[in-house]
């Protein structure tokens, strides 16, 4: 009874502090809650993760185990080895890899699988199974419904033997699908194309042509728990056993194959034979053929040379020909100017003269008849003088004959008296003179005589007569005194007249004659232009012909040009063939050689035996779920130890408070159990509650915000499993729970011990003391109130601890969540800004010899090009498999990949060594100085040095030098990738899309682009960095308001007194908050130190497979962790602000504690 | 007008649903330079009267004047300036800084108001001239009340309020404080009042109030105060 009632008065007592306390006890609580719930949520996470794994695996029956050996499967083998004891299920599977390509857009490879039954089974996301063994489903993470019904073409640029092993050129995608095979996002590598992974075809068997199986799949009897050594060390044992079965399998497989292939070399042989012959005689046949086509073609040329010759010849004829025409059609054309203008001329004259002729005649005409006139009536007048005048006249006429006559008469007469005289005298000389001249003489001058006498006469009579003819004239001249102006005047007019009629006469023959000149002279230009016509018909008809031989010239050139064009080319196309069909057959021969060479080598069946530890989904699901596993195991421990603080606080305080009470109930004889049960009740329930709290949120909330963000990268059909994990709970209950009682536990049993009395008595205030700052001389110039507050920091040592812890975390983890982000989002800058620097990544459909790089450089002056070969590689060490993009390349990689480890560069390797990113060499645990082997799809092995370690976030890669291929693979790399640097300012795409129509080129990348895809992947991480931000901030919210909540009620009475002294408002909030500021700003700086720490450690546990995180904080990710929680600092102080203006002064100072 | 005038004071406290009439019709006044002695039982409202007067406690009705100031209109943060500037406070358990020596408590309050005192000058007037480096914890009660007093003096202010300034220290200890705060209201012509319940300290009194029940019963003015070395209890 009085127990009961103890316990209640307790239990009352308990409720009445809760109440009273209500601040301090939910501060217990939500750290519990905070620290339980990411604890339980995210070690839950990983619990649940795993289970979804193991629910899918078992659902889909995935592979435990896998063999494959070079030759492939019978279905007998398959029979065989399901016959194994502890094999469950047996199947056989085809797996190829093929480019395919879908109605539009570039070829790439996929794996194509059969549809399994039992083994590995898929699960069908959207559409339906195929039905037809040409249809297939497909990849359901990378592709859409949207491609249901469309159709994937099997690429012609792959190889034959994969074109063989597939029964159709074409499926039709019916269906998506998700398989156990590829639990994340990562395809893998092949050994074609690119050298990764689309996606992957599941086709029906029967849409494969291949007769045999490429692997068999196994599971094993019995459930194991994926991740567990038990299910290693099942899928180890069996792996053994399965090695000597599967080995005879084999061996009989390479047997059939063996015989297979010497028959087929048989008679690929033959056909290398028969091809030979043909070969040669086509050869010789099209060579004959070429020659005689020459012959004819010079012929012809000859011929049309000696055309041309006889045209060239023609040409000048007909131009001077022409010359000439043109020379007399300007001739005739002047006569016929000329012959106008004379016509013009002589008209205008002759028309002149007539008009001249006309006036004169009209003029003179009149004047005649009136002179006529005259004349004839003076004629009438004169005309009996003039009978008279001309009688006389007549009669003088006569005389003056008869003078004449006698004249002459005398003359003679005289002369011959004077002859006769002179011979007489001239005879008298000699002489005397003859008589007979003398007498003669006589008679002479007798006749002399009479002649003399009728000389006078006549002269007289003539006298006579022209007195009468003077008298006649004279009368006449003055009958006819105005006759000789008349007839002056008519001789005038009628010269004038006759002047005129001989004018018109003239004129007139004039006309006539000019008129049968024109004519003539018109005639003669006919004449002439005629013939001028003629002639230019004639040039003009040799002209076209010889342009009609010129064009036939032309014709018959490019005939024989066109000739020769197909002669050249048909020779070129001839010799291409021989050269072709010479390659072909030397390919034959090597083609025989290799058969042969493999024949040869058919001594042995490699077996291989994989467990399910090799698939890589697998593998880097467990290594994902780890990094929640790895948040998980740092961020509980820190908040549990802050819960621990919190919880001592409080307790402290509260036990100092009520100091008084336990001694006054200790003194009333209440056992130490009975007192103490009540704090252990009050942190105990607070502990619990916030445990159930945690537990409640932590258990759904953390797993599905962060299977969320995982959902992004892994794509099962399966819902997460939510799941709790029995022993974290225990242990969360065991371990706040407990710590909290023991710490209040730990706090009660001081007070406890002492003796009643002395409870009762206040409590000495804790001891002031200088600190060893005052000896400093910087202390003398603090100001007083900072004084007071540093010296105040250092007075609570239990608070200053928890300011640092809780503060600092605080800090630390705002360090560590922005820091991830920095880490984690930053990685895909910082590698494209430091690490690969080249701009596109190049694959060619073939290998690229030294020729055809040089080709390729100088097409592409612009950019700087580096050949390698690049692929996929399994890399092994130390029982570990990771997956790599492998680089091998003859030349130093700098410009287009930075090799460096820090500020270190790392040297190319030299043959027999190899690079291994950072990521892949620290998750495999592999150091410089290792050796590593490397092994290819193709199941090549190199055994290589790691030679360095090098920096490189995005994916993991081994880089080699090529003499390590050649050294140990004894054949040259087939170097299909380029890496390409752009030139400054050039546009990528434009660059990408040029490069990827160059020879050859089959597939492009820009790593613009790939740093956008997995930068979309980072932001899964977002949601952790979330929760971490959102728990440092609850965190340092819980624990400032607990600090400062105890800080102000531990020292309520120095408060009320400095209030008394009459400190205003701010001076009273500056005295309290200034080194609770101070202690924040400290913590602070202590936070941002050991939040690197934290980050680093954090990220030792964060691992994805695909991206290797730096341990990189940015210092804006400190100053922002640093303000905000300066910022939370200030916002709990300004929430206590109001706290300190409600203390009651009278009130605190009243009471005694 | 008296330095300090009382006029009907009173005062209620709300406690939840009870009312508790802590003070009515407290009427009295004291001089300037008057050793004041407020003497009444445990629960008296001698507290509370005294929390009023020192600006640390509102008033329901009634009027309080000190120096001819108002002291019951005054705002909150008249009241925090009136506290700084005018009234000095003893009270009954020290309250001094643990974390400050006993030159720096002094110094917490003199830095505040606009016309201290030295500090070390007060300290040595109260007699602890060889002990201002020591911290609280390192002197004795009687020593702490002596910083406590000269933390109230440092200010300078009109009127020095001692809440039972010897409840906490023995006999001897507590003839000591009062002896020092008699002398030193004479000295300096300081209004000083003492709340005690111990009658006997009348004697030593300018003006002896008794309150009794919440009220002021009666106001006696003693025209011969005793030394304290004279008076026995």
């Amino acid at each position: 009874m009085v127990m009961r009632r103890r316990k209640n008065m307790i239990a009352r007592n308990l409720m009445q502090t809760i109440r009273r306390s209500l601040g301090r006890y939910i501060a217990i609580m939500a750290i519990v809650a905070l620290g339980a719930g990411l604890f339980c949520g995210l070690r839950v996470t990983k619990v649940d993760m795993i289970a979804t794994v193991q629910k899918y695996t078992d659902r889909q029956n995935m592979f435990d185990l896998q063999v494959m050996n070079s030759y492939g499967w019978t279905p007998e083998s398959v029979e065989v080895l399901s016959g194994v004891p502890g094999i469950a299920d047996a199947e056989g599977s085809i797996s190829i890899d093929a480019l395919m390509h879908f109605d539009e857009g570039d070829a790439s490879p996929f794996k194509l699988i059969s549809i399994p039954k039992k083994v590995n089974q898929v699960s069908l996301k959207a559409g339906r199974m195929p039905e037809a063994d040409n249809e297939c489903v497909i990849d359901g993470y990378f592709f859409g419904r949207n491609l249901i019904g469309q159709q994937i073409h099997v690429s012609r640029e792959n190889a034959s033997g994969t074109l063989d092993n597939l029964a159709y050129d074409s499926y039709t995608i019916v269906g998506l699908v998700n398989t156990p095979l590829y639990l994340n996002m990562q395809r893998g590598s092949t050994t074609i194309g690119s050298g990764s992974l689309s996606g992957f075809l599941y086709v029906p068997r029967d849409g494969f042509s291949l007769e045999f199986f490429t692997e068999i799949n196994l599971t094993l009897v019995g459930d194991y728990a994926v991740y567990s050594e038990e299910y290693n060390d099942a899928m180890d044992e069996m792996g053994k056993t399965l090695e000597s079965v599967a080995q005879v399998e084999a061996d009989k497989r390479l047997e059939v194959v063996r015989t297979e292939a010497e028959e087929e070399y048989a008679k690929g042989r033959q056909e290398y034979l028969d091809g030979m012959a043909e070969y040669r005689k086509e050869r010789a046949d099209a060579l004959q053929e070429l020659a005689q086509a020459e012959k004819d073609l010079i012929e012809g040329e000859k011929t049309l040379e000696e055309s041309r010759l006889q045209i060239e010849e023609a040409w000048p004829l007909i131009e001077s020909g022409q010359a000439a025409i043109d020379a007399g059609w300007a001739e005739l054309t002047a006569g016929e100017k000329e012959l106008e203008q004379a016509k013009k001329d002589a008209y205008a004259q002759m028309d002149a003269a007539q008009a001249e002729l006309d006036a004169g005649y009209a003029e003179a005409a009149p004047q005649l008849e009136s002179v006529n006139a005259q004349l004839a009536q003076i004629g009438q007048v004169l005309s009996p003088i003039d009978s008279g005048i001309a009688e006389l006249r007549g009669e003088i006429a006569q005389i003056d004959l008869d003078l004449g006559e006698l004249a002459l008469t005398i003359a003679g007469l005289d002369a011959s008296i004077k002859a006769t005289e002179d011979t007489i005298r001239f005879l008298e000389l000699f002489g005397t003179a003859p008589q007979e001249l003398v007498d003669k003489l006589a008679q002479l001058q007798s006749e002399r005589a009479e002649a003399s006498s009728r000389w006078e006469y006549l002269t007289t009579a003539r006298l006579a007569k022209t007195a009468r003819l003077t008298a006649l004239e004279t009368e006449r001249a003055q009958a006819a005194l105005e006759l000789p102006e008349l007839l002056i005047t008519k001789a005038a007019l009628d010269y004038a007249m006759e002047q005129i009629q001989d004018g018109y006469a003239q004129l007139e023959a004039g006309r006539a004659e000019a008129e049968a000149q024109f004519s003539a002279a018109e005639e003669e230009l006919r004449a002439g232009r005629q013939e001028l016509t003629q002639a230019q018909a004639t040039l003009d008809a040799n002209r076209f012909d010889l342009e009609e031989g010129e064009k036939e010239l032309e014709r018959g050139e490019k005939e024989i040009a066109d000739g020769w064009e197909k002669y050249y080319s048909g020779k070129a196309e001839a010799e291409e063939e021989f050269a072709k069909a010479e390659a072909e057959l030397a390919d034959g021969r090597q083609e025989l050689a290799d058969a042969r060479e493999l024949i040869e080598g058919m001594d042995h069946a490699e077996l291989y035996v994989l467990s399910r530890n090799t698939n890589l989904g697998y593998v880097v699901f467990e290594g994902d779920s780890n990094i929640v596993a790895g948040v998980a195991k740092i961020f509980p421990v820190f908040f549990l130890a802050v819960a621990a603080l919190v919880c001592v606080t409080t307790m402290t305080r509260m036990i100092d408070e009520e100091r008084t009470q336990i001694g006054t109930l200790k003194a009333l004889g209440y056992g130490p159990g009975a007192i103490m049960s009540k704090y252990m009740g009050y942190s105990g329930t607070a502990s619990l509650a916030g445990c159930l709290l945690g537990l409640a949120l932590g258990l759904t909330f953390f797993p599905v915000v962060i299977w969320y963000a995982y959902g992004i990268m892994y794509d099962f059909s399966s819902q997460l499993t939510l799941s709790y994990d029995p022993f974290s709970i225990v242990f969360i209950f065991l371990s706040y729970t407990g710590l909290i009682e023991v710490v209040t536990w730990y706090c009660c049993r001081r007070a406890l011990a002492e003796v009643p009395a002395e409870l009762i008595r206040p409590k000495p205030p804790v001891v002031g003391k200088q600190i060893f700052l005052e000896k400093l001389p910087v202390w003398k110039r603090l100001s007083f109130l900072n004084k007071v507050a540093i010296r105040n920091i250092f007075r609570y040592r239990q608070r200053l601890a928890m300011m640092m812890l809780g503060i600092g975390g605080c800090t630390a983890l705002l360090v560590t969540g922005f820091g991830l982000k920095d880490s984690v989002s930053d990685i895909v800058s910082y590698q494209f800004e430091t690490v690969t620097l080249y701009d596109i990544g190049l694959t060619f459909n073939d290998h690229q010899d030294q020729e055809a790089q040089d080709a390729f450089r100088e097409d592409h002056p612009d950019q700087k090009v580096l050949f390698c070969y690049q692929g996929g590689i399994d890399v092994e060490f130390d029982d570990k498999v990771k997956n790599v993009y492998f680089i091998a390349a003859d030349q130093n990689l700098r410009g287009f990949i930075d090799l460096h480890l820090g500020d270190k560069q790392v040297a190319m390797p030299r043959k027999g060594e190899a690079l291994i990113s950072i990521g892949a060499a620290t998750s495999m645990g592999i150091d410089v100085g290792d050796t590593v082997t490397l092994r290819n799809a193709d199941l090549e092995e190199l055994e290589v040095r790691v030679s360095g370690i090098y920096d490189n976030n995005v994916y993991n890669y081994a880089i080699v030098h090529c003499d390590t291929i050649r050294d140990q693979w004894g054949r040259e790399p087939e170097i299909q990738s380029a890496f390409v640097v752009a030139g400054e300012g050039q546009n990528l795409q434009e660059l990408g899309h040029q490069l990827s129509g160059a020879d050859g080129v089959i597939s492009m990348s820009i790593n613009q682009d790939l740093a956008e895809t997995v930068g979309g992947m980072m932001d899964a991480l977002d949601a952790i960095i979330l929760v971490v931000v959102g728990c440092a901030g609850a965190l340092a919210g819980i624990v400032l308001y607990n600090l400062t909540n105890i800080n102000i009620q531990e020292r309520i009475r120095e408060i009320a007194t400095i209030k008394v002294l009459g400190f205003n408002a701010a001076e009273t909030a500056s005295y309290v908050f200034k080194e609770n500021l101070t202690l924040t700003v400290i913590g602070t700086l202590v936070g941002l130190i050991g939040g690197k720490g934290l980050h680093a450690l954090v990220m030792s546990y964060v691992r994805i497979d695909m991206v290797w995180f730096a341990n990189r904080v940015n210092p804006q990710s400190y100053v922002l962790s640093a303000v905000l929680t300066i910022l939370a600092a200030v916002i709990v102080d300004f929430i206590m602000y109001f706290r300190l203006e409600k203390i009651n002064m009278a009130e605190a100072l009243k009471s005694v504690e | 007008m008296a330095f300090v005038e009382f006029d009907n004071v009173g005062k209620t406290y709300h406690m939840g649903e009870v009312e508790i009439n802590a003070l009515h019709d407290a009427t009295f006044t004291v001089e300037k330079g008057e050793l004041v002695v407020i003497v009444g039982p445990s629960g008296a409202g001698k507290t509370t009267l005294l929390n009023i007067l020192g600006g640390m406690d509102s008033l329901s009705s009634g009027q309080v004047f000190l120096d001819g100031r108002e002291i019951s209109s005054l705002s909150r943060k008249q009241l925090t300036q009136y506290r700084r500037e005018d009234v000095g406070f003893v009270f009954q358990f020290y309250n001094l800084v643990g974390n400050l020596t006993a030159l720096e408590n002094v110094e917490l309050a003199n830095q505040i108001c606009s016309n201290p005192l030295d500090a070390a000058t007060v300290l040595r007037d109260v007699g602890l001239g060889q002990r201002l480096r020591n911290f609280p914890s390192q002197l004795s009660g009687g020593e702490q009340q002596r910083v406590a007093i000269a933390r109230a003096l440092a200010k300078n202010p009109k009127l020095l309020l001692c809440d039972e300034p010897t409840g906490a220290l023995d006999y001897m200890t507590g003839k000591a404080i009062l002896s020092l705060l008699q002398e030193t209201g004479r000295r300096t012509g300081m209004t000083v009042i003492i709340i005690t319940h111990n009658a006997a300290l009348t004697d030593m009194a300018d003006r002896v109030i008794r309150v009794k029940n919440g009220t002021v019963v009666s106001v006696e003015v003693n025209p011969n105060p005793r030394s304290i070395a004279e008076i026995e209890w």
